[in-house]
């Protein structure tokens, strides 16, 4: 039997993955009330930017990385001045077919450039080590409890919890922070008190590309490749995990990352469910959240 | 009569496909023009049409289930295949049933969380189609037990039985939208609070416009069975959700005749270039910039014209 702890281990660091992706894709529909389908497309070019200025380039993979970071955090910027911007007083529906259009565009900018075939930053190998081994035997069965990991794996959890760290304490201790929530709750009151809305916007379509660029890059890093449909295989995965935690709430969004990840990687030792079906897992998550308790862990608040 | 061959077919074959495409519009426009509900799922629903019947069609011998010896549905059980017409039936009622499921959780809450899980429902369908090997024969494809291929006029009868398809969905849509039942899927559109208020169980107009256009769509499926007589799932890709969504917003949101249209557009936008792939090099970058196109035109529609060529233009407000 595969080892419980070690699925639970392999969760949270693909949980942490998600996580990147669903807090900065909860702010935006909190402030701008739509659902971003590019958000996914986001993680899946920051990704291939860094191949090109790790591989292609050839920085090192640190500065690659950082850079791509800036990089996609202005692509954002950029996608909201020249076409969300417009849409600001639309309906949400409008808004959310507009970011399938960026999402194609962006993907296939990505197909023509660097083609379908499956890449790879070629990192260096790494060892690992065998953290636990061992089992309890229990009737037919043994209770297996061994735990194998890498420092990429470590790595990517603490990136997750760092960056979730780094959004609490930039939308409760920074002015900013303060407005973006405020502008979420309630946006015309928000311009009332005298907040720049625009500006705010601009602000948590920076934070949010940000956060997907390095969902993105480990997302690559971790799984060894990229690919174009990345972006879109794990879209599904950070909106079930938004929704599970509440549209609109980075913090339910973060909860409910890991508890679809460690689904998603439990659902293998579901037998006649197995790897085919990984993708699917976080559909029927999502089915049974909206069947039962719509409003997600959070419920939509804030706090 | 002679059987027609040459350029006469080609022209036939893309107006087949104009049709069918006019179908699907037909059946998205009914969702999304008309009541407002998104459907990311049209791929799966045209792909649900074309397999259903394929697979209760199918001739007795094939693989059981499971590969258990167990009697496959009721080919295997009763020995006879169902013949296509009442495939269709079948068809359309596994399509209203999937989508009756779907509907349950998402149509009583806000419009978008039906966007999110219908991509979810079309993942997962794509991946049973694609996995489920005695079911579907997943990636090698399956030969469809097609009544129509091989009489002297098969392109002639096939393009017929897709007008009949179009005008039966035609007629019947334009007499639902003028009927009072039409009206109200308008007022959920504009507005579904005031039309709650006046008494109407809003839930129950939405699942009812939810399913009919899947079942459309789905009969599309049925017709595209008949058209390519060999299914592989990368037929129904979901792309082409968003190739049918261009045809309704560019034909126009909320019109019928738009939507007729938009499938006419679309057929000619996807198919003809396809066959000049011979004359211009780079094939891989037309197909790669196909997908560009389709994401510049949904953002310019949505931005300057959200209600499209022939659209109502109380869309354009929403």
């Amino acid at each position: 039997m595969v080892s419980i702890i070690q699925v639970l281990f392999d969760g949270v660091v693909f949980g942490s993955i998600v996580l990147l992706g669903a807090v900065g894709l909860s702010l935006l529909y909190g402030i701008g009330n739509f659902a971003n389908f590019a958000h996914g497309e986001l993680l899946a070019v920051s990704a291939y930017v860094t191949y090109l200025l790790f591989v292609t380039v050839g920085l090192p993979f640190l500065l690659a990385a950082a850079v791509t970071v800036g990089l996609t955090a202005l692509l954002g910027v950029g996608i909201d001045r020249g076409i969300l911007q417009i849409h600001r007083d639309s309906g949400s529906l409008t808004k959310l077919l507009v970011t399938v259009g960026v999402a194609f565009v962006l993907r296939s900018l990505i197909r023509i450039v660097w083609a379908s075939e499956p890449r790879s930053y070629r990192l260096p190998l790494e060892q690992g080590t065998q953290v636990l081994e061992g089992g309890i035997p229990l009737g037919i069965t043994t209770f297996r409890y061994d735990l194998f990991m890498t420092t990429d794996s470590l790595l990517v959890v603490g990136l997750g919890g760092a960056c979730a760290g780094a959004t609490h304490l930039f939308l409760t201790r920074t002015k900013m922070g303060v407005a973006m929530r405020a502008t979420a709750a309630n946006r015309s009151l928000s311009q009332v008190t005298g907040i720049d809305t625009d500006v705010v916007a601009r602000i948590a379509w920076a934070l949010s590309a940000g956060l997907a660029a390095i969902g993105g890059i480990a997302l690559a890093v971790s799984s060894g490749l990229l690919y174009p449909r990345m972006g879109f295989d794990i879209l599904l995965l950070v909106f079930a995990a938004v929704i599970l935690g509440g549209i609109g709430s980075p913090y339910g969004a973060m909860v409910g990352a890991y508890v679809i990840a460690i689904a998603q990687e439990a659902s293998v030792l579901v037998p006649g469910v197995g790897a085919r079906y990984r993708l699917a897992v976080a559909f029927v998550i999502l089915f049974v959240v909206l069947l039962v308790k719509p409003t997600g862990i959070a419920g939509g608040s804030w706090s | 009569m002679a059987v027609v061959t040459g350029p006469a077919a080609f022209l036939l074959s893309l107006l087949t496909t104009a049709v069918i495409f006019s179908v699907l519009a037909l059946g998205l426009n009914l969702q999304w023009g008309y009541t407002g509900l998104f459907n990311f799922s049209v791929a799966a629903f045209w792909a649900i049409g074309a397999y259903t019947a394929a697979i209760v069609t199918r001739a007795p011998g094939a693989e059981t289930a499971f590969g258990l010896n167990l009697p496959y549905l009721w080919v295997d059980a009763f020995g006879v295949p169902v013949p296509f017409p009442a495939a269709v039936i079948v068809a359309a009622a596994v399509s209203a049933v999937v989508a009756v499921i779907i509907s349950i959780p998402t149509l009583r809450l806000r419009a978008d969380y039906l966007a999110i899980a219908t991509l979810g429902l079309a993942e997962t369908i794509r991946l049973v189609i694609l996995n489920e090997r005695w079911l579907t024969e997943g990636g090698q494809g399956m030969a469809v037990q097609n009544p129509i291929t091989g009489t002297a006029l098969a392109n002639v009868t096939l393009f017929a039985l897709a007008v009949l398809a179009l005008v039966l969905v035609y007629a019947v849509l334009v007499r639902a939208i003028d009927s009072p039942w039409g009206r109200v899927l308008k007022g959920i559109r504009e507005d579904e609070d005031a039309t709650n208020a006046l008494g109407k169980n809003t839930f129950r107009f939405k699942m009812q416009s939810f399913v009919i256009g899947s079942v459309i769509i789905t009969i599309g499926g049925t017709l595209t069975a008949l058209q390519i007589n060999y299914l592989v799932p990368q037929q129904f890709n979901p792309e082409w959700t968003f190739f049918v969504w261009i045809a309704v917003l560019l034909g126009g949101t909320g019109s019928n005749r738009g939507a007729i249209l938009g499938g006419f557009v679309l057929a000619f936008l996807l198919e003809v270039p396809r066959y000049l792939n011979d004359l211009i090099p780079y094939g891989n970058v037309a197909s790669n910039s196909r997908l560009l196109i389709i994401g510049v035109l949904i953002i310019v529609i949505m931005t300057f014209r959200p209600q499209g060529l022939l659209g109502d233009e109380g869309v354009a407000g929403e």
